[in-house]
């Protein structure tokens, strides 16, 4: 069983209007548990919704999705956020961190909203700096640090709740070459370590490492070898 | 434990703004609660005044020392007479009555009365708590009827018979009188004053509202033969269909002569009397400010809290419902916005009731509560649709 299967997917803005955008148009997708995919396309190809949606973040206009064979339609907004918080880890192209924060503090937000033990979690966090070589860095408030520092920071936040996918929109979008390839590297030895991660970028060459590889364009995907 | 977390760490954020906010909030309160006290001080002292129906008539108090205006006679009633015969000779003015305060003495117990002629009298019609008001027929009776406020209540009772002892100045005796008791006046209850205080004059400086407890006679004015004449300021005429109101000088009046100050013409042409006299703009400012520092404080908290669009996608990406952000949002306003509401209201309504004598009122503290909880629910809700309306990405873009 595929750990995210979308059937005949779609999403359309302003439905039924003059002003329609079919941002997804039948999409349908398997990911398996482990998988490292990249997803490609050009600006306003659908492939950032696609990923909000495999997120949970957004809802579809209408087709299937199931996540570990469970309709994710049946959830409740409850259940929604619960699985948001436990099973996906977002890197976003902005980060997404909290500038006036500590480096700590960013990373303990999905543990405000997990239902989890939070026994030993100091122990986590320290572990997760350490591992992403930035340990020194764990009282520096986020607005002092460079983008590269930033990604790594919203990597230990993706990562504090162990969840089984990992979720990257454009995550060196916003980082020089030096700092996209630690990131990169840092993602496939996510991958190696048994997380299933989902890469949505316009980089040719960084959606290359991935092991499957799909392109988007006008709400429609494509795989591709 | 980690709700309260959440919430300080919610609150942390944009703690200059919040600051900034409370001030403005409290500074806010405080004019709104003066402008409400005017909105409704005035509304009521004019819907009495219009119930008066005033037009060609002169009000004074005992604000010009008649000796002093008049030197023709020692004898004061005279006087007072001969001022009463003067303003009616004036251009446009029928009627001339006279509100007199002073303490009398009922039972042995000092207590301050205000004293009307009989021909205003007939027209004030005070709230009641029970009884009745007075009337033509109770006025020519030869017992006095008198009104007694809430706080005399205990003492005297009503439709019962007391003494009233008035101390004469010039025979320097005690003249008894009988009074009865014919109404009892409500707490908070405004009574015609015809007497104001301010150098710039308003419709509801010629009212006062009565305090809880407060020991207080209406009576008429029997007293003009006991000579006991007192000094007090203010001056009040109704001409034609234009009310306007002057306080002078005591050594102004006796420079210009009584004559000068009240003619017609002279104040015809002042814009800023004219401006008074036409009383009704007075509401429209008063609701005017009021609209606008509730849609200034609104707007600036609604500015303030869609700064937190950007930490509340944060959460909802990382696992938090849009139920939650509601709640932390709706708290953020509790703690930023209704509580200094609740405690400014309170102090400000307090601190008026205690620098006025008056009592506290609720009824301003209700209206300004819920109007400032519409204001700040409508601030949540519209933070909260816009986030719901936007893609997380593109809140994340947004610049801060």
């Amino acid at each position: 069983m595929a750990l995210i299967e979308i059937k005949n997917l779609k999403k359309y803005y302003n439905k039924g209007k003059e002003s329609e955008v079919k941002a997804l148009n039948g999409i349908d997708l398997k990911i398996d548990k482990g998988d490292m995919c990249s997803i490609v396309g050009v600006s306003g190809s659908g492939k950032s919704t696609l990923l909000y949606i495999i997120g949970l973040l957004d809802k579809s206009t209408s087709g299937e999705y199931l996540l570990d064979g469970k309709n994710i339609n049946d959830f409740s907004e409850n259940k929604l956020a619960i699985l948001r918080n436990e099973h996906f880890g977002f890197i976003l192209q902005d980060f997404g961190l909290i500038e006036e924060e500590t480096v700590y503090e960013n990373i303990y937000v999905p543990i405000l909203f997990s239902k989890s033990s939070k026994k030993s979690i100091n122990k986590k966090i320290d572990e997760l700096l350490e591992n992403l070589e930035i340990k020194e860095l764990k009282n520096k408030k986020v607005k002092k640090l460079s983008g590269g520092q930033r990604q790594r920071v919203a990597i230990a936040r993706a990562l504090i709740n162990d969840p089984n996918v990992i979720l990257a929109d454009e995550p060196t979008g916003a980082l020089d070459s030096i700092n996209s390839d630690i990131i990169l590297k840092l993602l496939i030895k996510l991958n190696e370590e048994g997380k299933t991660i989902i890469i949505v970028t316009h980089n040719l060459e960084i959606a290359s490492k991935a092991k499957k590889r799909f392109s988007m364009k006008d709400g429609i995907i494509k795989e591709y070898k | 434990m980690k709700n309260l977390k959440l919430i300080v760490k919610f609150l942390k954020q944009n703690i200059i703004k919040n600051t900034i906010i409370i001030i403005q909030i409290s500074l806010s309160i405080y004019v709104f609660t003066i402008l409400l006290t005017q909105i409704i001080n005035y509304k009521s002292a004019s819907s009495m005044l219009s119930k008066m129906d005033l037009n060609n008539t002169v009000i004074f108090t005992e604000s010009l020392h008649i000796s002093n205006l008049m030197p023709l006679s020692d004898n004061r009633t005279e006087k007072y007479e001969n001022i009463k015969k003067y303003l009616n000779n004036l251009k446009g003015v029928a009627d001339v009555y006279n509100v007199y305060s002073t303490e009398i003495q009922l039972e042995e117990k000092d207590i301050f009365t205000v004293m009307y002629d009989d021909g205003l009298l007939e027209r004030l019609n005070f709230n009641l708590k029970t009884g009745e008001n007075f009337s033509e027929k109770l006025l020519n009776d030869e017992i006095i009827p008198i009104i007694i406020s809430e706080g005399l209540e205990k003492s005297y009772k009503l439709n019962d018979i007391y003494k009233l002892s008035i101390y004469s100045i010039p025979n320097n005796e005690i003249i008894n009188m009988k009074v009865k008791v014919i109404g009892i006046l409500r707490d908070g209850a405004y009574i015609y004053s015809g007497d104001t205080k301010q150098t710039l004059p308003q419709v509801t400086d010629l009212f006062v509202e009565t305090y809880e407890n407060e020991e207080l006679i209406i009576m008429p004015n029997r007293l003009l033969s006991t000579q006991n004449f007192r000094i007090n300021s203010g001056f009040m005429v109704e001409i034609s269909d234009k009310t306007l109101f002057m306080r002078e000088s005591y050594n102004k009046v006796i420079e210009d002569g009584i004559g000068k100050f009240i003619q017609e013409d002279e104040y015809g042409n002042n814009f800023f009397n004219n401006f008074i006299a036409n009383y009704d703009y007075y509401i429209y400012i008063f609701i005017a400010t009021y609209v606008f520092v509730l849609i200034s404080v609104g707007g600036y908290n609604l500015l303030a809290t869609l700064n937190y669009r950007r930490l509340l996608t944060v959460y909802y990406i990382n696992g938090m419902t849009w139920r939650k952000g509601i709640t932390l949002i709706a708290l953020r306003n509790l703690i930023i916005v209704i509580i200094p509401t609740l405690i400014t209201s309170i102090l400000c309504n307090l601190s008026m009731a205690t620098n006025n004598g008056i009592k506290f009122n609720y009824e301003i503290l209700i209206i300004t509560i819920i109007l400032y909880l519409i204001v700040f629910l409508l601030t949540t809700i519209g933070t909260i649709s816009s986030l719901i309306n936007t893609k997380p990405s593109e809140v994340l873009k947004e610049v801060e």
